[in-house]
């Protein structure tokens, strides 16, 4: 016989929600499959927007949330910063506590990729015709978007997650942007147009794709992952080291229809110039110039429209590794390792808009080398602005196979954290984004139009 | 002023002298103490002596909290220790008593402590252990789990 005490449907309504609200995120499905009411519970708006709140400070208490892919699985971590200077115990800090799991056999797919916003996350599916998903984790919801057909001739080669913002509205209208490569087109033999960029967007609400003439800038390459901040998308780029026409003297004229060729040289004073489908050579009246400076790209969501190039508060070099994150939720960090140094050095925004930037430096790490016989290759990161402490993510030069996360503070702290094995030995542990909640719906596509709230 | 002694009486007629700094922690107390302050012998007809002795074991702890990080530090590592003591049929009681008593910390500390309890367990062992009942049919379950078939699930734990 249980006494009056023993059962949890014996505590008051709001008890059973203050303990409920406290669940780990991991927990939801078990909870919510638990009986009747407590799934009903986590339909309630209040009752949703406590729980994030709890998680939200616990996560600035406690512990951070990050998303990460290792291989083709989506991992929740934990990463605990609390006492972690102090501790030799570091396995317990960095923890995989969750992994997207499907219980449908027809969305057992894998994943390839994943972009993310504010909560959700777009996932392209590791397929011959890539489907595209998107999901909240939180709810466990997904939506999957149709891609239109665009035939062999070109291939899409970036995805990114956002939304408009709505004036005197809190609703979110989400798009997904898609930037495509098409092939050149001949005729004849003669390259009538180059190999160029397409930008299109897909609106939730209309449920359709749509170009947008946005092209930033035609010689620029994007590279590392984007970051999602405020509903929009910020990347690190640079300009590509060809197509400088400008150094090829009365070749320019042309240029309209010449394009470099892949052969091209870039240690000594000649390049290959592909002219009407033959190879040319001309001289170059100055010295190709050394790799072209990084910098920060945004795409606005609610204009369509990318922002002027945004500078980055240290110039880089060849072989140095410069990663962009995001720090809770609202500020951006790049990170800078030097190839020759290892020295790493991290940068917070005290102030991001798409169209202006300002930095404060938080962090240095000196003496790396010491601890350190080479530069994190991507170096996907998480940094706590707090601690001044960085995670890196990436693989054990050792063993190839083991994923490992590297701890490192301002004094040379380092400290490497084993995350477990991956299958594929070239890949590393990709660090998706640092994880907040949200209680965001997705509406399902009707006939009337789909759009999240 | 914080040298006044209280004696606090629980439903079971046991009896706890404690200073009025610790019995202030109980909000139902300071109340009291606020309406009527000659008061000095209060009785509390929803709690247990069992129970409330924990109660004030914690409030005794907490009586001064320091900003400190260090402090926070060892508090928090008390508390764990604290909420180890206990199992699941206890905890509700303390949960209980922590809401008549008014003792938010203690509520928030209980409730959390529930919550990552829950958090290792099967649906079927939640209901086994908090006494919940299963009012699903086996297709309404089926359905609530397909919902949620994107959800975080327990991480696999790497291989060593």
């Amino acid at each position: 016989m249980r006494d009056s005490t023993t059962a949890m449907s014996d505590l008051p309504q709001d008890m059973v929600e203050e303990v409920l609200s406290r669940v780990p995120l991991t927990s939801l499905r078990a909870v919510r499959t638990t009986c009747k009411s407590w799934n009903s519970l986590f339909k309630t708006r209040s009752f949703t927007r406590k729980h994030i709140r709890k998680s939200r400070a616990a996560t600035k208490k406690r512990e951070c949330m990050a998303i990460m892919m290792i291989d083709s699985s989506v991992y929740l971590m934990s990463v605990n910063f609390r006492g972690i200077h102090n501790n030799d115990n570091v396995e317990s800090f960095i923890n995989r506590k969750g992994k997207f799991i499907s219980l449908n056999n027809v969305d057992g797919v894998d994943i390839s990729s994943v972009f993310h916003s504010s909560g959700l996350l777009l996932c392209t599916t590791k397929e011959e015709n890539s489907r595209l998903m998107v999901l909240n984790p939180y709810r466990g919801q997904t939506r999957w978007i149709q891609p239109i057909d665009h035939g062999g001739d070109c291939r899409v080669n970036m995805y990114a997650l956002g939304y408009e913002k709505k004036e005197n509205s809190r609703r979110r209208c989400h798009k997904i942007l898609r930037s495509m490569e098409m092939k050149p087109i001949f005729v004849d033999d003669y390259e009538i147009c180059g190999k160029r960029h397409e930008y299109q967007i897909y609106n939730f609400k209309s449920d359709s794709w749509n170009d947008i003439d946005v092209t930033p800038n035609r010689d620029i390459r994007f590279y590392g992952h984007d970051v999602s901040l405020k509903g929009n998308t910020y990347w690190l780029v640079r300009r590509a080291i060809n197509w400088e026409p400008l150094r090829f003297g009365r070749q320019e004229r042309c240029a309209g229809r010449v394009r470099l060729g892949a052969q091209e040289r870039f240690g000594g004073q000649e390049r290959c110039v592909r002219f009407g489908g033959q190879a040319r050579y001309g001289r170059v009246q100055e010295q190709v110039r050394t790799i072209p400076e990084i910098f920060l790209l945004c795409f606005d969501f609610t204009t369509e429209i990318f922002g002027p190039r945004l500078r980055l508060p240290f110039k880089s070099r060849f072989g140095d590794s410069v990663t962009l994150s995001s720090a809770r939720e609202e500020q951006l960090s790049v990170l800078c390792q030097r190839y020759d140094t290892l020295q790493m050095e991290i940068w917070i925004s005290s102030k991001i808009e798409p169209e202006a930037v300002l930095w404060n430096k938080l962090l240095v790490a000196v003496n790396m080398k010491t601890l350190l016989t080479f530069p994190f290759k991507h170096g996907n990161f998480f940094v706590d602005v707090r601690k001044k402490v960085v995670v890196v993510f990436a693989k054990d030069r050792k063993k190839p196979r083991r994923c490992v996360a590297y701890v490192i503070g301002e004094d040379g702290y380092l400290k490497k954290v084993d995350l477990g094995e991956s299958s594929d030995e070239h890949g590393d542990p990709v660090l998706v984004c640092p994880y907040v909640p949200s209680s965001v719906q997705i509406k399902q596509a009707t006939p009337r139009g789909n759009h999240i709230d | 002023m914080s040298s006044n002694k209280i004696v606090l009486t629980s439903s079971d007629g046991e009896s706890f002298e404690v200073e009025e700094v610790v019995a202030r922690k109980l909000q139902i107390v300071g109340h009291m103490l606020e309406d009527d302050c000659v008061i000095n012998e209060i009785p509390l007809q929803n709690v247990t002596g069992d129970i409330l002795s924990m109660v004030i074991e914690y409030c005794k702890t907490h009586v001064d909290e320091e900003e400190s990080e260090e402090a926070q530090t060892k508090l928090k590592t008390w508390d764990e220790e604290f909420m180890k003591k206990f199992d699941i049929k206890t905890l509700l009681q303390i949960i209980l008593a922590a809401n008549y008593l008014n003792v938010k910390g203690l509520l928030d500390l209980v409730s959390q402590t529930i919550a990552d309890t829950i958090k290792d367990y099967t649906p079927e062992q939640i209901r086994e252990v908090f006494g919940v009942e299963n009012d699903y049919t086996e297709e309404e379950e089926a359905e609530v789990r397909k919902e949620n078939a994107w959800a975080f699930d327990e991480a696999d734990t790497p291989k060593p």
